[in-house]
């Protein structure tokens, strides 16, 4: 039986973190990728810049109040086959958010939270963070 | 403010107004788009509303998008960063 696509990233950053890599369709039909550091206590599923946003929002969705200030929704399209994502995913842009994430290591663009973990399968051990693609895809 | 936020704070403020009525009118779950602070389609996917709104000649990029009856968070608090600086 072949094994599920597993995405395996070596935590990285000062202090060491987890992350991830993800891949969005924006309007244009072009493919975006991003790295954001994993967060499991964070109940929004994807936080990246304004700048980010404005060019790969499908649409806008509800706003949020945080401890970081308003979060503007908006809806991003997963492009991420291989993991069974595919679909259109409630998201936020903060720049407070993502420059503070970028602190960590500045190739974070921003957060990923649970509600995105939790589509896949999510892990970690002594040197890395895992998704794995939750039964065949 | 910029011609995009004020449409974009017009159908937030649609939104708020029409929010306990979504469910009702079109069905839970069904997508709704709001676009000029008016519903202007909905569909029962995400991609099917996206192809209608782009059929009436709006820019769904530029429309709020909600599904009928489900409760989007208005408050959170991110733990995991340090705060704002």
């Amino acid at each position: 039986m072949k094994a599920p696509f597993e995405q395996r990233n070596t935590y990285k950053g000062n202090p060491e973190r987890p992350w991830i890599t993800i891949r969005l369709t924006a309007p244009d039909a072009s493919i975006a990728e991003l790295e954001l550091l994993a967060d499991t206590g964070n109940p929004c599923a994807i936080i990246i810049s304004q700048q980010h946003m404005l060019r790969l929002k499908a649409a806008d969705a509800p706003d949020v109040s945080t401890n970081f200030g308003v979060l503007q929704g908006g809806w991003l399209q997963l492009a991420m086959p291989e993991l069974g994502l595919a679909q259109p995913v409630l998201s936020y842009a903060s720049d407070a958010v993502a420059a503070a994430a970028n602190a960590d290591h500045t190739d974070f663009q921003g957060l990923a939270g649970l509600p995105l973990l939790r589509l896949v399968e999510y892990g970690g051990d002594a040197g890395s963070f895992w998704l794995r693609a939750v039964g065949p895809v | 403010m910029s011609g995009a936020d004020q449409s974009r704070a017009v159908n937030l403020e649609a939104y708020r107004r029409l929010k306990g009525s979504l469910g009702r009118t079109y069905g839970r779950g069904r997508f709704v788009a709001i676009c000029a602070g008016r519903v202007a389609a909905d569909a029962a996917t995400f991609d099917d509303l996206r192809s209608r709104l782009a059929q009436m000649g709006e820019d769904p990029s530029n429309s709020l998008i909600v599904q009928a009856d489900v409760d989007y968070p208005e408050e959170v608090v991110i733990f995991c960063l340090n705060g704002p600086s």
